[in-house]
Order: structure tokens, then C-alpha cells, then sequence
């Protein structure tokens, strides 16, 4: 896992080998993390991969079983909630029944003595920022959902926390809804400069709006990278497949030639050996040896077999298969090819006229550039 | 589908009649009790002679009664003072326990509705005088008064406790609030209403209690007891009116305590 800080930077919150066990379970496993003020940094993994476990540590919910947590330099690793300089939006708001937005707002002010007139301009401002302004009489629980993001959102950020922790705080919202917020998290993010430490599920979302993800699974940190570096060099099978998705295709290398390989799906026997042939980067593959190639299905072509290939270079991958099915999603249309050895291969394609003459049934052969595959490395 | 239906509907008078004989049963003993009380002769027997209201005058002018009234409204407040934060903690304690260990201590602590009054009463007078070497006195049923209305108490918290959001907790833990004031600002407000139809309704326990009273008061009789001891002489009409104070108190704190409990907010 890459933990690269910039040199001499102290960073907003730092995780050194901290494990939490509930039980026979252990939910973090051992993890070392530096995360860089003023960065919006994302939790990524599936539900029960101990991304919201390791942001309640950090709030101070749960405490380590060992390991340390370091805020700005502080060890806080068993300092009460109430005493750490981050504010926390919850999934569910927790938004206060008894109170007006207003008093919701102004909550933590009040807690640390801030007198008016600065407790109204202060909670009038934080209203203005998350665009809540004309709710502060309102009840708490009469506003609607999106109103409730904003104010819990005010709610944290009204106290200007060292960082803010967002515990999947979109997910309750419809998909419009939670469009239009993500826009408006990340400038928000942006105009007040605060350290964000995002854990979602969504790695949609992860991706629109870190700077840097880690991506967690099975309590453990599997990588932690910018989203572009998540996408194409993926560190384990598990973060490829779960950030994006994946065609993968077992096959045999026959040669490496300039770290270069020549591999051939697994049991090709049946199919015309030259038609099916995959070029991949693999410095360190040997010949003969197994390995899985991935593609994502957006670098994938199909390319009718009158077409093929003389011209084609070399360095193209080319697997000749039948269309199965043809999924039309609007902008996109997803193809399914099952290829001679009948390995699915999922491609998606821009919706238009290039596809016309793609139907089910139809031999075709899928293809992709040398720069679109990689080879799946071993680590789960 | 039909054909049942239509069944149900045949004698609908059956039902009403049937209601209307169940709510007679339930009711005509207060109608004629509470009815007496205003009669103007002191003679329980139809026809009724007129409007009065000497009865009540004389439940005033009675010093005994006065006395007795005292004493039953002083256990009734600090029936609902002790009970009512008592039950409160128990609510919120059992809330930490897994459901297993809840259940199970939950049951023990409802047994006192179960085992009957009479031998709570005969415990607490044995411990009290056997164990303790203490004289019968209010206190001492004050203290059964409390340990009767605990389980009722302890069970309406409990709903109301069950449907508090805990989470809402830390979110002001998280806001800089101490666990007290966590507590005191948050839960306290939400759970009030609660609060304050349990302790009613602890009063209302305390103000009808009759046995323990008996067993254990020694001579500081309360209101129940004194209407008891003069049954025994001779039934006037000055008992009704004093029934009818004590029937109309006790709804008044049922109804209350009823409408705090069953609005949550």
C-alpha cells in the first residue's frame, strides 16, 4: 500500500497500526494510514469492510485494541469524543426532534460558550454555506431529507473542526438529490479548505470526489491511491474489481518478449490459435506459466470478422467469440461475447450507428490496445 | 368471501347488547356509589330523596379524614418523586444489557404485579418489625407504596427509553457535550413526557393502596384504610362521597399519566 506524505506536511489525521476486534471478529486489521490536510480523502469498500469502524475511532466512538490515532500531531488515541477537534455528520443526521435548525446549529457553540451576538452569525453563516438559509425556526423534524443533509452538515462544519468525518452521508438521499449534493460536498470542501475523510460504499462517488481513496476490505487497507491511479493500476484483484468493472481472462503465456507477453486464453485448443491471442505488459511473467488478464469493458472493441486482420498491429489483442446478449443502457450499449472457450467478455460501447451491424448471434471478434490490459496481480 | 361477512353482520345488536351488559357490570357499583353520595338523606335505598352536598361538607369538617387526606397525598408525591427517577435509571440501565440479560432481568423486576399484595404486605411487615425492629408507620408504607408502583413505572420507561435513538447521543458527544450533559440536553427533554406520565401513575398506585397500607402503617392510616375501618362500624353515605373523591383523583392521575405516555415523541 502506498502511504506517501508529503515531506515535512504533518498530516490532519494519522492511523498507525490500528486494530479493533469485536468479538471474534476482527473489524480493522492492522492498519497504517496518513491522511493530508485539507485533503478530501474516501473510505471505499463494502458494507462490513471496517471503513466506518475505522472513522468511529477516529471520532472517538470506538477505541483500538492497539495502534495509534493522531490529530495534527496529537496522540488522541483515548480521548473522549467531546474532546477531539473533529465533528462527525452521521448517516442518519441525528439531527436533534426537540430542537429548531437553528439550535441544532448553534449546539456545539453553545457547549463551548460562544456568546452572542458571534453564536447567530456564526450559525447564519455555516446555514449560508451548506444553502440552508430561511430554515433556522423550522423544527428539526420538518424538513426533508436534502434539508437534513445540509443542516447536519452545518451542524459539523459550524465548529470548524481539524477535519470533518462523513459517515456515507448521501445514502439516504434519491439519486438526483444525491448528484446535486455531491457537487455541492466537494466545493463546500473546497471554499472552507477542511480535511474531509468520506466513507461511502459508492465507488462512483468515491472517485467524483476524493483526492485520494483507500480502499478497504475484510478490515484490512488495501491500497490507497488518487482515483485515476485506483482505476488503471489497481493494486489487487479485489480493488480492480471493485473500483470499476472488470473483464478478466485466464490464459497460458507462450512468450515475453521486451517484457511484453503473448498469452493465450485456457483452452484454446479448440479455436484457431492465431485468432486468439492476447498481448499484455507482464515484466515477470515466464512462459508457460497462468495468469489472469483484465480489461475494462469501455477499452474493449468489437471488430467484425470480415475486418480482421491483417493490418491490425501486432500489439492488439484479439479473441474471436459470438454476441450473446446486448444490453442497451441509453448513452451506453453493453455487448456480451462468450469467446471460444466460453469466457464471457463484457464491452461497452457509445450508443450509435457503429453498432449496427452487431446483433446477437453474430461472430465478431473482441479487441483491445496493448495499453488497456494488465495482468490481475496475485494478491486477493 | 361474502358469505362470512354477511354472518358477522346479522346480529349486530348481539354485540352491542353483550358490550352494554360487560360495561354495566363494570360500572353500575361506581354509578350507585358516586349517585348516593349527592343523596340527601343519609339512606341507600331507591327512591333518592334530593341533591346535597352535606357529605362532602362533612368529609371537610372531619379532622380524621383531614388527617388521612394529608397523609395519602404525602405518599403519593413521594411515591412518584422516588419511584418515578428510580424507574427512569432501571429504563436506561436495562438498555445497556443484551437482550438476553434484559428479558431475563426484566421479568424479575415485573414479579411484584404478579405475587399477590397480600404477600408483599406480610414480607415487608415481617421484615420490618421481625428484621428491622422498626415501628409500622407511613414511611414504612411508603416504601411498599414505592416497590408496587417500581414495576409499572419501570415498564412505561421502558417503552418510552427503547424508542429513544441512542445515537442521537453521540451525535452530541461528537457536538463537545460531556456524557451528563449529553444527557441533560438531549435524552432528558425527549424522554420527559414519559417521565412525567410514570410518576403519575406511580401516584396513582400509591393513592388506592390499600393492603400494605394496613399491614405496615401502623395507625397513620391513609385515606383507603380509614374508609375500611369505618365500613366496619356502620355504611353512610359520608363513605361514598369519600370513595368518589378518591375514584375521580385516581382517573384524573390514570388519565394524565395515559395521555403522557402513549404521545412519543
Amino acid at each position: 500500500m502506498s502511504q506517501a506524505t508529503a515531506g515535512g506536511d504533518r498530516p490532519a489525521i494519522s492511523i498507525e497500526r490500528v486494530t479493533r476486534q469485536f468479538g471474534d471478529v476482527i473489524a480493522v486489521d492492522d492498519i497504517s494510514l496518513d491522511i493530508r490536510e485539507g485533503e478530501f480523502f474516501s473510505l471505499l469498500g463494502p458494507s462490513g469492510c471496517g471503513k466506518t469502524t475505522t472513522l468511529r475511532m477516529m471520532a472517538g466512538f470506538e477505541l483500538p485494541d492497539s495502534g495509534t490515532i493522531r490529530l495534527q500531531g496529537v496522540d488522541v488515541t483515548d480521548t473522549p469524543p467531546n474532546r477531539r477537534n473533529v465533528n462527525l455528520v452521521f448517516q442518519h443526521y441525528e439531527l436533534f426532534p426537540h430542537m429548531t435548525v437553528a439550535q441544532n446549529v448553534g449546539y456545539g457553540l453553545r457547549l463551548r460558550r460562544v456568546r452572542e451576538p458571534e453564536l447567530t452569525e456564526r450559525v447564519m453563516a455555516a446555514l449560508r454555506l451548506v444553502r440552508a438559509e430561511g430554515l433556522e425556526t423550522r423544527g428539526a423534524k420538518q424538513l426533508s431529507g436534502g434539508q437534513q443533509q445540509r443542516v447536519a452538515l452545518a451542524r459539523a462544519i459550524v465548529n470548524r473542526p481539524a477535519a470533518l468525518l462523513l459517515d456515507e452521508p448521501l445514502s439516504a438521499l434519491d439519486v438526483k438529490l444525491r448528484q446535486q449534493m455531491q457537487l455541492e460536498l466537494k466545493q463546500i470542501q473546497t471554499q472552507l479548505g477542511t480535511t474531509f475523510v468520506y466513507v461511502t460504499h459508492d465507488q462512483e462517488e468515491a472517485l467524483l470526489l476524493s483526492d485520494r481513496i483507500g480502499v478497504m476490505d475484510g478490515g484490512r487497507l488495501l491500497q490507497v491511491a488518487t482515483p485515476r491511479e485506483l482505476y488503471e493500476r489497481p493494486a489487487t484483484a479485489f480493488v480492480a474489481d471493485f473500483v470499476g468493472s472488470l473483464d478478466v481472462i485466464p490464459g497460458r503465456v507462450l512468450d515475453v518478449h521486451d517484457g511484453i507477453a503473448l498469452v493465450v486464453p485456457t483452452g484454446t485448443a479448440e479455436v484457431d490459435p492465431p485468432n486468439a491471442r492476447i498481448v499484455v505488459r507482464a515484466p515477470d511473467a515466464q512462459p508457460g506459466s497462468v495468469v489472469k488478464v483484465a480489461v475494462r469493458p469501455e477499452r474493449v472493441a468489437l471488430l467484425s470478422v470480415g475486418a480482421h486482420p491483417r493490418d491490425a498491429d501486432i500489439w492488439t489483442t484479439t479473441i474471436p467469440g459470438r454476441v450473446e446478449r446486448i444490453i442497451y443502457l441509453g448513452n451506453l450499449t453493453r455487448v456480451v461475447t462468450s469467446t471460444g472457450t466460453g469466457q464471457m467478455v463484457t464491452s461497452e460501447h457509445i450508443s450509435d450507428e457503429h453498432l449496427a451491424g452487431v446483433t446477437e448471434g453474430t461472430d465478431i471478434h473482441v479487441t483491445w490496445p496493448l495499453a488497456a490490459g494488465f495482468i490481475l496481480p496475485e494478491r486477493p | 368471501m361474502i358469505a362470512p361477512r354477511r354472518r358477522h353482520q346479522r346480529r349486530p345488536w348481539a354485540a352491542a347488547v353483550f358490550m352494554a351488559a360487560v360495561l354495566a357490570f363494570l360500572f353500575a357499583p361506581l354509578v350507585v356509589v358516586v349517585a348516593f353520595s349527592f343523596n340527601s338523606i343519609p339512606r341507600m335505598s331507591l327512591p333518592m330523596a334530593g341533591f346535597s352536598l352535606e357529605w362532602y361538607q362533612g368529609l371537610i369538617d372531619d379532622p380524621e379524614v383531614r388527617q388521612a387526606l394529608g397523609r395519602t397525598v404525602t405518599a403519593a408525591i413521594i411515591t412518584a418523586l422516588v419511584a418515578g427517577p428510580m424507574g427512569v435509571l432501571a429504563a436506561i440501565g436495562l438498555q445497556r444489557l443484551s437482550v438476553r440479560v434484559r428479558t431475563t432481568v426484566m421479568g424479575v423486576l415485573l414479579l411484584p404485579i404478579a405475587v399477590p399484595g397480600l404477600l408483599l404486605a406480610i414480607a415487608l411487615a415481617v421484615y420490618w418489625q421481625g428484621v428491622l425492629g422498626q415501628r409500622y408507620s407511613l414511611g414504612a408504607a411508603i416504601i411498599g407504596h414505592i416497590l408496587l408502583a417500581l414495576p409499572f413505572v419501570i415498564l412505561t420507561m421502558n417503552a418510552a427509553v427503547s424508542g429513544f435513538r441512542f445515537s442521537l447521543l453521540e451525535a452530541s458527544r461528537d457536538l463537545g457535550a460531556t456524557p451528563w450533559q449529553a444527557f441533560r440536553t438531549i435524552m432528558l427533554p425527549l424522554i420527559r413526557p414519559a417521565m412525567i406520565g410514570s410518576a403519575l401513575l406511580a401516584a396513582a398506585v400509591s393513592l388506592d393502596e390499600f393492603i400494605v397500607t394496613l399491614f405496615v402503617g401502623g395507625r397513620e392510616t391513609t385515606l383507603p384504610v380509614l374508609v375500611w375501618g369505618r365500613i366496619q362500624r356502620s355504611v353512610d353515605p359520608s363513605l361514598n362521597a369519600l370513595a368518589t373523591v378518591l375514584l375521580v383523583a385516581t382517573t384524573i392521575l390514570a388519565l394524565l399519566a395515559a395521555r403522557r405516555t402513549s404521545v412519543r415523541a
